[in-house]
């Protein structure tokens, strides 16, 4: 089977590769689909809570990106434009699901790395938190903290200025952290050291 | 009296615009804030645990191999795209010049072409009959045959009035034959004779200048090739 991992690469590179696909070259198709198919899953299942129907909206954004290609803006990052792309079908898939309801495919937690239990815990619990949150917060939480994506691409993305992403963040954080501390997931006491780096889940060069 | 101090620390914190270590000393140092602390620690750290979901192994190759298969056709499409609008557009000015041609309603073909605007006559219903192509483009070409032989007899009749008449029966060439001819061809080639007639007397002249320049050269190679 083949990796999945998602090639590093840079606004830089866009261009090419995009001219490429444009002119129906298959090795470039499939660079753009393994560049980008991680980050719209990841986003998809996020919002839509069920896995089947997050592969079926990261199939159906990559065709419309397909699609669109030549009207790309050549000087501005592909992936904002792309997860702007995400966030609009999902809002879409969204508002046409309430209107014929489904049972909820719960999602597993999957908590790579050795953690301790507590701490898979508090995960859970913070990703439960997240599924209450406005669809705007979420989006911007999980863009930010899952996928270490920055402010001026999640603004992008969003079509928002960049301070409504981040007051929209900072509402998010504090309502998971409330929702934490009414459950009981976090004491007030606590010793160790404060994290260093609590974001940046991995490097965000990959844009 | 409690401090939200350690709020505002913990977002910049969390948006990496500000120092673990003024969050730190803040907790340390503000008696209402140091019970949070414990919030903050372990609140950081489950999000820097945070990843993302993966997608199923096969989901890139099923998604390729959808796009490759959009992929062949978008081309050609657009190419057929283009050749269909000109097919329209053709097809759209026959019918055009077809149903504005003017139309007798007894479906007979038109000896005249009468100007002006097409009036509907008492015979016409109101819906108008819709007649086969093929009819409406035989129709067509025979008005336009006529057309042209009506204008090809006015320009001979204007030559003739301008030019003298010469005598056809001198004249030998590939129209010169005896055999009978089509109706729309005589008039061309009365046309052709009165312009050929008018231009005689200017081919002679150049003709009799011709041979004069030529009578004048020296020959090669002559006695008379010194001057003087």
């Amino acid at each position: 089977m083949k990796p999945q991992a998602q090639e590093p690469a840079g606004p830089l590179d866009d261009a090419p590769l995009v001219r490429r696909c444009l002119g129906g070259d298959s090795e470039a198709i499939r660079q753009l689909v393994n560049r980008f198919q991680g980050d719209v899953y990841g986003l998809c299942v996020r919002l839509l809570h069920h896995r089947q129907d997050a592969e079926d909206v990261t199939q159906e954004v990559l065709l419309r990106v397909f699609r669109s290609l030549d009207g790309w803006d050549a000087s501005r990052p592909l992936k904002p434009w792309i997860m702007g792309i995400a966030v609009n079908r999902c809002r879409t898939w969204l508002a046409q699901r309430s209107r014929r309801p489904e049972p909820v495919d719960y999602l597993q937690d999957i908590v790579t790395g050795q953690v301790a239990d507590d701490s898979a815990e508090l995960l859970v619990e913070i990703r439960a938190a997240l599924d209450e949150l406005r669809l705007e917060y979420r989006t911007v939480f999980v863009l930010f903290h899952e996928q270490g994506q920055p402010y001026e691409d999640i603004a992008q993305a969003l079509n928002r200025p960049v301070g409504t992403i981040k007051t929209w963040l900072h509402r998010a954080r504090l309502e998971i952290l409330e929702r934490l501390r009414r459950r009981g997931m976090v004491s007030d006491e606590g010793e160790g050291e404060i994290p260093a780096e609590p974001v940046r889940t991995r490097p965000p060069a990959n844009r | 009296m409690s401090c939200n101090a350690w709020q505002e620390l913990l977002q910049q914190h969390l948006d990496g615009v500000g120092s673990t270590g003024a969050l730190e000393q803040h907790l340390r140092a503000c008696p209402d804030c140091a019970a949070h602390r414990g919030v903050v620690r372990r609140f950081c750290q489950a999000l820097g645990q945070l990843s993302p979901v993966p997608p199923p192994a096969d989901l890139a190759d099923r998604i390729t191999s959808a796009l490759l298969e959009h992929a062949p056709s978008q081309a050609p499409r657009a190419r057929i795209r283009l050749w269909s609008l000109v097919a329209l557009a053709a097809a759209a000015a026959i019918l055009v010049v077809v149903g504005l041609w003017p139309r007798k309603p007894t479906g007979e073909l038109p000896g005249e072409i009468e100007p002006g605007p097409i009036v509907k006559t008492p015979d016409q219903p109101d819906e108008p009959k819709v007649e086969p192509l093929h009819d409406s483009v035989a129709r067509a070409g025979a008005a336009m045959a006529n057309l042209t032989s009506r204008t090809a007899g006015a320009t001979v009749e204007t030559t003739a009035q301008l030019l003298p008449r010469v005598d056809v029966s001198t004249m030998t060439g590939p129209l010169m034959n005896d055999g009978p001819m089509d109706p729309p061809l005589e008039p061309l080639l009365e046309a052709g004779e009165g312009v050929s007639s008018g231009l005689a007397p200017v081919a002679d002249s150049a003709k009799r200048a011709f041979s004069l320049f030529m009578r004048d050269l020296p020959v090669a190679g002559s006695a008379n090739d010194k001057p003087g």
